[in-house]
């Protein structure tokens, strides 16, 4: 457990950063289309996604006022989608982010970074990159439903670790498959000189919802939870648990930063439809606006108040918890629509199991 | 807490930085999304042309030494390209599509690549 000292000063944080909510992190899902069928994907994409992409120009139409009202350097453009490297003018896109001032980024399933695409994006400014590697072949391909998904995506990882510019991350969705690899595949990681690793558990929505393999039973969460603990004193990489969840006795042992889900605080999303959300896999119940309506910048300072006064979670299985003032209310991805109750909760599945 | 004004609470967050043995937490990453960008790179622009006739040369090669990135002049022999900031990079102008645009002798260009942009104009000689 965590100093009580600490957790005190970190929920002073969260509420002064959330009182100040500044944006610092934009998604644009610039696309739904992808090359993989994943079976655990949130955002239900696939190569046969209906809608086009969103045209460039009018993203930058939307988010330029933007310039006006904060430094544009400050804030860090995410580019993912479906899969962004399907977008043919990706290099033009960044570049001119570039040239207003924004950083960007791309999460990709690494299929298509070629080494041709890894020299245009790099001369297009990219900065940062997280790339998905679900383990070793079997299980990677089980995941990614594609049996050349592993090759291209270790392809991937040689550029993008043998790059001094880039700023990335490997993560890995850990699910029944997977996790009893965890040891074997950090040490093929180091092998591939990889600095950073960031372990996922799979979120009951989209694809995943309803299928049994991707959900970790009590005793897995605890296990994965320990992996990482240990892992992160072995120096040779940076190991850390995604920021999804409140985990108790091992929030500061498996991350270095408290729990805090900043949706709505520092972090919006673009959605391929022009909706203007938080983070892409949020039900679309949430949904703030749309660029094709409303004002980025007016949504972005005016509305989001279900994200900034999160005191409606205390519900369902939130309303009894000991450490919610601690966590405040889990990640907003795991609410649905109905509002009732938290989808699923780490911290007290590994608790019950305790008892 | 009501009262506080923006100013007061910037100055709040300072102090929680400065109690933080970590600014992690203030580099944030979202749980589905990549690390920030905290990286320094150089935008190298400018425009290509032939040293005989001054007119500018499309489809140029530019490239950095030690560094995978490349871009190809437009129409109007303009090119821009990021590169990794460093005390001095050679940046290399090649002719790579034969005869089609007139046929160049490469340039390497050694640059002092410590700030946000530099401007440089090549010329080529003709081969």
């Amino acid at each position: 457990m965590p100093g009580k000292l600490a957790l005190y000063l970190h929920r002073l944080f969260r509420a002064n950063e959330t009182r100040l909510h500044e944006l610092s992190y934009l998604f644009w899902e610039c696309t739904r289309r992808c090359n993989l069928s994943c079976l655990h994907c949130g955002s239900d994409c696939a190569a046969g996604s209906a809608g086009s992409d969103m045209p460039f120009d009018d993203f930058l139409h939307a988010i330029l006022p933007l310039k006006n009202a904060c430094d544009p350097s400050a804030i860090t453009v995410v580019i993912t989608g479906g899969e962004p490297l399907l977008r043919s003018d990706l290099p033009h896109c960044g570049k001119a982010l570039r040239e207003h001032g924004f950083r960007w980024s791309i999460v990709t399933n690494g299929y298509a970074y070629t080494p041709d695409a890894h020299a245009r994006l790099l001369a297009a400014g990219l900065g940062a990159v997280t790339l998905s590697l679900d383990g070793f072949e079997d299980a990677h391909s089980w995941l990614r439903a594609s049996r050349r998904s592993f090759g291209n995506a270790l392809k991937a990882l040689e550029l993008i670790t043998s790059s001094r510019r880039l700023c990335y991350d490997v993560v890995t969705c850990v699910n029944r498959k997977n996790i009893h690899d965890l040891p074997t595949f950090k040490e093929f990681l180091i092998s591939k000189n990889v600095a950073a690793w960031r372990l996922f558990t799979i979120a009951p929505i989209g694809r995943a919802k309803g299928n049994p393999d991707l959900q970790l039973t009590p005793q897995e969460l605890a296990q994965l939870m320990d992996f990482i603990a240990h892992a992160r004193t072995d120096k040779r990489i940076a190991a850390t648990f995604s920021c999804e969840a409140y985990v108790g006795k091992y929030e500061k042992k498996v991350r270095d930063a408290c729990f805090f889900c900043r949706a709505g605080v520092n972090i919006a999303s673009v959605l391929s439809d022009g909706s203007i959300s938080a983070c892409p896999n949020i039900n679309r119940h949430f949904v703030q606006g749309n660029i094709y309506r409303d004002a980025l910048l007016d949504v972005w300072s005016n509305r989001f108040g279900l994200m900034r006064n999160r005191s409606w979670t205390r519900t369902g299985v939130c309303l009894s918890c000991k450490e919610y003032k601690s966590c405040g209310g889990g990640a907003m991805h795991l609410w649905s629509e109905a509002q009732d109750s938290i989808m699923t909760c780490i911290h007290q599945k590994m608790m019950a199991e305790q008892r | 807490m009501k009262t506080f004004t923006r100013k007061s609470r910037k100055i709040l967050r300072n102090i929680f930085k400065g109690m933080s043995a970590t600014s992690l937490a203030f580099t944030f990453q979202a749980c589905y999304g990549t690390p920030q960008d905290l990286g320094e790179d150089v935008l190298i622009t400018g425009v290509v042309s032939s040293r005989q006739t001054d007119e500018p040369i499309p489809n140029i090669k530019v490239s950095v030494e030690n560094q995978p990135q490349y871009e190809f002049t437009d129409d109007n022999g303009r090119f821009s390209v990021y590169a990794l900031r460093d005390s001095a990079c050679k940046v290399r102008f090649e002719d790579v599509d034969s005869a089609q645009n007139g046929t160049f002798l490469p340039k390497d260009t050694i640059v002092e690549a410590l700030s946000e942009r530099i401007a440089l104009n090549v010329s080529l000689d003709a081969r």
